[in-house]
């Protein structure tokens, strides 16, 4: 039986990417993402982000180089194929709304992968409650406000259950109570051991949800690492263009505190009181 | 002085709708104001908005009641077109609000439904880019701008009608961090060059609190709390509601539970490094 | 191919005389070379006027996409010449089809130098100066605008569905258009959506504001534009006399070898 952790989820191997004849949007990127991990692509705009993205579910192929999810190629799969294994949420759900029913939109995914009825039922009703949208399963998904279009969007995805998930700036627009959710989301779905992906460009979401970070600058990965190390290195920041934390920001100001201690209010919070005396180590 | 924005009991309510967008807005802005309002998805910030140029009634349909009063003029009694002239208005979508094929005829388009002469016209464009620091976008097409320049540019739209206040309702929505700082910059920035009111509508608190004069806290249709934002974000009921308070006054208030206080609430981070020094120091 | 005949219609924003000429004097140019092509249907003339537009296709500094474009279009050169070649009566059978292809293009030449160095804005301006309402203009103006963002996003749309599992290829035709339904709901609903957020944008900013609106670019009509436009009335003029005065018929007679 071959354990979990020997085949990495996601590899990408030495790719680039450009549309035509153009400037090269991916330039050799080598990238190991293991099964079960829960990972944040940071970048200014224009890094790259969603053309990686878009390279995980074949929907672009590499011009050299290659990507392999769960050790097969993707040059050799259809988006349908690799869509099965690697659900992609993408930012705006208005792009992708469009049936009579949420009930209706949630299936839809489903359907198209041929399962049967009676299957497609039982996952659109698990999916709904899950996400708090069960008592709307016979709207419209066009009468939803814009958070909870948002989750419609992410029901459909979820519910056909793919082991691998990306989203696509999820937090954009989203207020607080609402990225609390999606927060809640990630967890559950971390704690059923899939792969996680999500790209945003909010630094805050990040510290609260994600131990490990990829930044990505000018179709580069600069780094991979803990995402309290990156977060941490603000020459690393300065460079793809993102702006610092706040906390860590602060603590760069104190000789006597360490910012890679210090991402978390409390822990802020913590280092004061050490340095007063107050909190023995 | 007198306010330049007067709201007496405003409600309004949508064509079709049971609830009401906002209930009993009473509030009063003065003139040269940097005005924060926020508050969760639904509160009717955005309605409130629309309220100011006369979007609402004239473009929205719906029941209005109560009053409000714009630069001395009545938004009921005065199509939006009047009012453009007083408050200019920038949305969240920085795509669907540029209409033209270059920055400039943008700029021109206000001014020409004016009826402007042409050598004010090019006299506008000139100072608003200048002003804006975007004359270097002057013959680009929207599509060759990045989501920060189309906002700048969108205000630049704006400012050419020389109105007296200024409205935007989460511009940075759409913008990563470091556009959204330059965008916060640029506002505060023509604030004080030309003394003009600014409205603005936000979510991102931690850096939009040090900018702005007062901060009017919605829930559900109505102002549950208006004020400074020192005094604004230490109040319970903002926690309550659901906003992300600036994370800075989150360390304020960790520091209070643990018996230590600080002078003040920071609002940025050289106010906190100020604070923590003093304290340290002791 | 069919995206190779739309780079000929595409405006490049090059400095070039034809470039920086009032697009009434490009109109009267078209006139002129759709009357001359159509007063005569001889080999020798449908050449010469043919050739004539490629010189202003290398004014225009816009050679490569004229070029694809016409490469673009070789099916359906192709399908002009033959069709005429095979129904024509057989003594001028090739002479003709080839003159009538040359038709074709010379027709396709001056639209496509037309279009890709007039500037959008001044197009629109000139409508006006012919009178056409504003609104027209406008709306003319806000489609070209308009027509990169509708295509961007009916991609995101495109890629979004596919990502749930839509297949787009099928052989069964009904079926193909079945599966375009989740492309077009949420593009025509997101249009929609953008029409009122771009009404609310024109309102904040006062149109309506007065029937009388001022305009700020202006087309003047400078020398080289009477000079062009003057130049396009004296040799349509010397065509029609050539042609039905003088009396001018075909001089080369080439005939398909079988009736």
């Amino acid at each position: 039986m071959i354990s979990k952790l020997s085949h990495p989820a996601i590899t990408f191997e030495d790719v680039w990417f450009s549309y035509s004849s153009s400037e090269p949007i991916l330039r050799g990127i080598n990238l190991h993402i293991n099964e079960g991990d829960v990972v944040a692509i940071l970048g200014e705009n224009g890094a790259g982000k969603t053309t990686l993205i878009k390279h995980l579910n074949g929907l672009l192929k590499p011009t050299q180089g290659n990507v392999y999810i769960y050790g097969e190629n993707t040059k050799s799969k259809s988006v349908a194929e690799l869509s099965r294994k690697v659900g992609v949420i993408f930012q705006n759900p208005d792009h992708q709304l469009f049936a009579e029913t949420v009930e209706e939109e949630v299936s839809f995914a489903l359907k198209n992968f041929n399962y049967p009825a009676h299957i497609v039922s039982l996952r659109v009703e698990k999916i709904l409650k899950m996400l708090d949208l069960w008592e709307y399963r016979k709207s419209s998904p066009f009468s939803l406000s814009g958070g909870e279009r948002k989750r419609v969007a992410i029901a459909s995805i979820l519910s056909y259950d793919p082991p691998i998930i990306v989203m696509d700036e999820p937090t954009v627009g989203q207020d607080y109570a609402q990225k609390q959710k999606l927060s809640e989301i990630i967890r559950l779905l971390q704690i059923q051991g899939k792969t996680i992906i999500v790209v945003t460009h909010d630094i805050e979401f990040v510290c609260e949800n994600f131990s490990k970070t990829i930044i990505l600058s000018k179709g580069n990965v600069l780094a991979y690492d803990f995402t309290r190390n990156i977060l941490t290195n603000f020459e690393l920041l300065l460079k793809a263009h993102l702006l610092p934390p706040q906390i860590p920001y602060l603590a760069s100001r104190f000789n006597s505190i360490s910012p890679k201690n210090v991402l978390y209010v409390w822990e802020m919070r913590n280092e004061i009181l050490r340095v007063m005396g107050r909190l023995t180590v | 002085m007198n306010p330049i924005i007067e709201a007496l009991n405003l409600s309004f309510r949508y064509a079709g709708e049971e609830r009401w967008a906002i209930k009993s807005i009473n509030l009063k802005i003065y003139p040269g104001e940097f005005v924060l309002i926020t508050g969760p998805s639904g509160c009717g910030k955005t309605t409130l908005c629309r309220c100011f140029n006369g979007l609402i009634p004239h473009f929205y349909e719906g029941e209005l009641e109560g009053k409000l009063i714009v630069d001395g003029l009545d938004t009921v009694k005065n199509q939006t077109c009047k009012l453009a002239q007083r408050v200019g208005m920038v949305f969240q979508n920085p795509e669907n609000q540029l209409i033209m094929l270059s920055v400039e005829d943008e700029i021109a388009f206000g001014l020409e439904n004016l009826n402007l002469p042409r050598n004010i016209i090019k006299e506008r464009i000139n100072e608003v880019l200048s002003i804006l620091g975007i004359e270097h976008l002057r013959h680009k097409s929207p599509h060759e701008l990045s989501g920060g320049e189309q906002q700048k540019v969108a205000i630049a739209a704006c400012l050419a009608m020389r109105p007296k206040i200024l409205v935007l309702d989460e511009p940075t929505a759409h913008l990563d961090p470091l556009s959204s700082k330059a965008l916060f910059d640029v506002l505060y920035d023509i604030r004080n060059k030309l003394n003009i009111t600014i409205i603005l509508v936000e979510h991102r608190l931690d850096m939009a609190a040090s900018i702005v004069d007062k901060v009017i806290v919605m829930d559900k249709g109505q102002i549950v709390l208006q004020g400074r934002p020192r005094d604004v974000f230490i109040d319970p009921i903002v926690k309550a509601i659901g906003i992300g308070v600036p994370k800075l006054i989150l360390l304020y208030e960790d520091l209070l539970l643990n018996n230590i206080k600080l002078d003040f609430p920071p609002l940025n981070i050289d106010e906190a490094e100020l604070l923590l020094k003093k304290l340290l120091n002791r | 191919m069919s995206l190779g005949i739309v780079q000929g219609f595409k405006f490049n924003r090059n400095n070039t005389i034809l470039h920086n000429l009032d697009p009434r004097a490009k109109l009267v140019y078209i006139l002129s070379v759709l009357t001359l092509s159509l007063i005569f249907s001889e080999l020798y003339p449908m050449l010469i006027l043919f050739l004539s537009t490629i010189p202003l296709v290398i004014i225009a500094r816009s050679l490569n996409e004229w070029l694809r474009s016409m490469k673009g279009s070789f099916m359906i050169i192709l399908m002009i010449f033959l069709l005429n070649y095979f129904l024509l009566p057989a003594e001028n059978a090739l002479s003709l089809s080839i003159s009538l292809t040359l038709r074709f293009l010379t027709i396709f030449s001056v639209f496509s130098i037309f279009f890709m160095t007039t500037y959008p804005e001044n197009l629109a301006i000139a409508l006006i100066k012919l009178k056409a309402p504003y609104d027209y203009t406008l709306t003319f103006t806000m489609a070209l605008r308009f027509i990169p963002t509708l295509a961007k996003e009916a991609q995101t749309i495109i890629d979004a569905q596919r990502s749930r599992g839509l297949e787009l290829e099928s052989r069964n035709f009904i079926i193909r258009i079945k599966r375009l339904t989740p492309i077009l709901i949420p593009l025509f609903i997101n249009s929609l959506r953008r029409a009122s957020q771009i009404a609310e944008a024109m309102e904040s900013r006062a149109f309506g504001y007065s029937n009388k609106r001022s305009y700020f670019h202006e087309l003047n009509f400078t020398l080289y534009d009477i000079l062009f436009t003057l130049s396009c009335i004296i040799l349509t003029s010397l065509g029609l006399y050539i042609k039905f005065y003088l009396g001018y018929s075909e001089t080369l007679v080439l005939a398909r070898p079988w009736p």
